[in-house]
């Protein structure tokens, strides 16, 4: 259809693109990937000298193990949101991207969904070695585990992609990521360890449902600041 | 220079007056504070950094909003004094979150027995005051001024946005935990302390607004210096 | 009383704080005016004496 072809994608198929595109590099390289597995199995070494299986034993892994995930995840997407924007600053491919005929707010959308997907890939691995390292029930806490899971990831991609395309602005901005999204992902966080304490525990969402609550509210309300204000981070 | 123009000379002469105001009041909300407030029974003569400390929190917050404000201001309009509003906000947060954090431990240790605890009040403050300071040097890292100024509106919405939810989910996690202080305890207050606050409030409203006054002249001025070297654009002109 | 000590100190940090950042603010601002004096003299002794052809800064 040549009518269509000359106005360009419409919104939902032009973040797909965009997402597909970054998921594409992605599956070639394996670069952003294989640092965030790297990096998380460093925590995870770290914390198991931290507490040694004893200790995760006697204290419970519902106790710890939150914790430690999520602290994985978080730096992960530190590194995942640094690396999705930095690959279009390499020649000049930001600009090719700002010229396509598409909303730019369909431009934050597949970023973001491209950073999503990569962190549930990231998640997917670390998951189960997680289960074999603190040895915890992972089968049984599946069925919780999972929307839980994913809620959270959805906060820390939008917060990550916008973040770090503020940071790419800046010259020698990249070790500012860390210090704006860890913060400003702070209820997230707090909701994501509470909402996987009790998933492991094997009590329920009910029990945490003001978490997610929380956790929902933060994905939505930063998902509309993001679609507003991306355009103006990324404009020349 | 339009000396004529009354507007203009009142917003000179503003600065001028709000800072012998507060030259004037500070004197009188200190003798208030120590000789005329009673001691707190049981926390003692500390208690009287009270007077002193929720003030600076409470300018903290004012800062926030006008943050947020002068932030959807710049991003809507475009134009510079909202943008000089909010980086005028984000400093002036920064410095009373600072004198918050510095004075509250100060309470705590003689008062509660520990310097901090992860109690809501404290820990969204601490997380303010990360975002601000990285506000600020993101703003310093920026190549332009209106790259600088955009990136900070974004910050400055995020971060406000972010402050109450913070708030609310430090207040929730904290809420399983035994407590060394209870944020909703009724203490009512004698009237004589009541009054002091009141004082020591509008004191620092005082401070407030005269040192947004200044930021925001300094931003200006700030900004003709760019203009004029921009306009000029020549080594001979450019040179210090 | 020890507690003194933490009153001392916490109204020093709050005075000092807020005064430091007061004159911080007014010397700044003392500085930048002379600089935008020094330049709009400079630029009008430019435009005085006549840009050469080829400075096309302004219009």
């Amino acid at each position: 259809m040549p009518a269509d072809a000359s106005r360009g994608p419409g919104p939902l198929e032009a973040t797909w693109l965009v997402a597909a595109k970054d998921l594409r590099i992605e599956l070639r390289t394996f670069e952003s990937s294989a640092a965030m597995v790297l990096f998380s199995l460093s925590v995870f070494l770290v914390f198991g000298f931290a507490f040694d299986l004893a200790t995760v034993r006697e204290l419970g892994a519902a106790e710890l193990v939150p914790g430690v995930l999520w602290t994985a995840f978080a730096f992960s997407s530190v590194i995942g949101s640094t690396r999705a924007m930095g690959l279009e600053r390499q020649r000049e491919s930001l600009t090719a991207l700002l010229l396509a005929p598409v909303d730019r707010s369909a431009l934050f959308a597949g970023k973001a969904l491209g950073t999503l997907l990569t962190l549930t890939g990231l998640e997917a691995v670390l998951l189960p070695l997680s289960a074999v390292l603190f040895d915890y029930d992972l089968i049984g806490a599946a069925p919780a585990l999972l929307p839980v899971v994913a809620l959270h990831t959805i906060g820390l991609a939008e917060l990550g992609i916008l973040l770090g395309a503020v940071t790419t602005r800046l010259r020698r901005g990249e070790s500012l990521l860390s210090i704006l999204l860890l913060p400003a992902s702070v209820p997230l966080f707090l909701s994501a360890v509470r909402c996987t304490e009790a998933a492991m525990r094997g009590e329920g969402l009910a029990a945490v449902s003001s978490w997610l609550l929380v956790a929902a509210g933060f994905d939505v309300l930063y998902f509309f600041v993001s679609l507003l204000t991306f355009e103006l981070v990324l404009e020349d | 220079m339009a000396a004529g123009d009354p507007v203009r000379r009142i917003a000179r002469a503003l600065p001028g007056c709000l800072l012998a105001a507060t030259a004037l009041a500070m004197p009188g909300a200190l003798g208030l504070v120590f000789l005329y407030a009673p001691d707190e029974k049981v926390m003692g003569a500390v208690q009287r950094i009270f007077y002193f400390h929720v003030p600076a929190a409470m300018a903290t917050f004012a800062s926030v909003y006008v943050l947020l404000a002068g932030a959807a201001g710049y991003l809507w309009t475009r134009e510079e004094r909202w943008d000089r509003l909010a980086r005028a906000s984000t400093e002036l947060g920064l410095l009373f979150c600072t004198l918050v954090l510095v004075t509250g431990p100060i309470w705590a240790k003689p008062a509660w027995g520990v310097w901090w605890t992860w109690e809501a009040k404290l820990t969204t403050t601490l997380i303010l005051w990360l975002l601000l300071a990285a506000s600020v040097l993101v703003r310093s890292y920026a190549d332009s001024r209106e790259l600088a100024a955009r990136l900070g509106a974004v910050l400055g919405i995020v971060a406000a946005l972010d402050v109450p939810i913070i708030y609310k989910a430090v207040d929730w996690w904290r809420g399983q935990h035994p407590q060394i202080f209870r944020p909703g305890s009724p203490a009512p207050l004698a009237p004589e302390m009541k009054h002091t606050l009141l004082v020591c409030l509008l004191v620092f409203a005082l401070f407030y607004v005269l040192l947004l006054v200044l930021r925001i002249r300094l931003a200006a001025l700030e900004d003709r210096v760019a203009a004029l070297l921009e306009r000029a654009g020549d080594p001979e002109v450019t040179a210090p | 009383m020890k507690s003194y000590a933490f009153l001392f100190w916490g109204y020093n940090v709050i005075w000092l704080g807020i005064v430091a950042y007061l004159t911080f603010l007014l010397v700044r601002i003392r500085q930048v005016s002379r600089r935008i004096a020094r330049l709009e003299s400079a630029c009008s002794a430019e435009s005085a004496a006549g840009r050469p052809a080829g400075a096309s800064g302004r219009s």
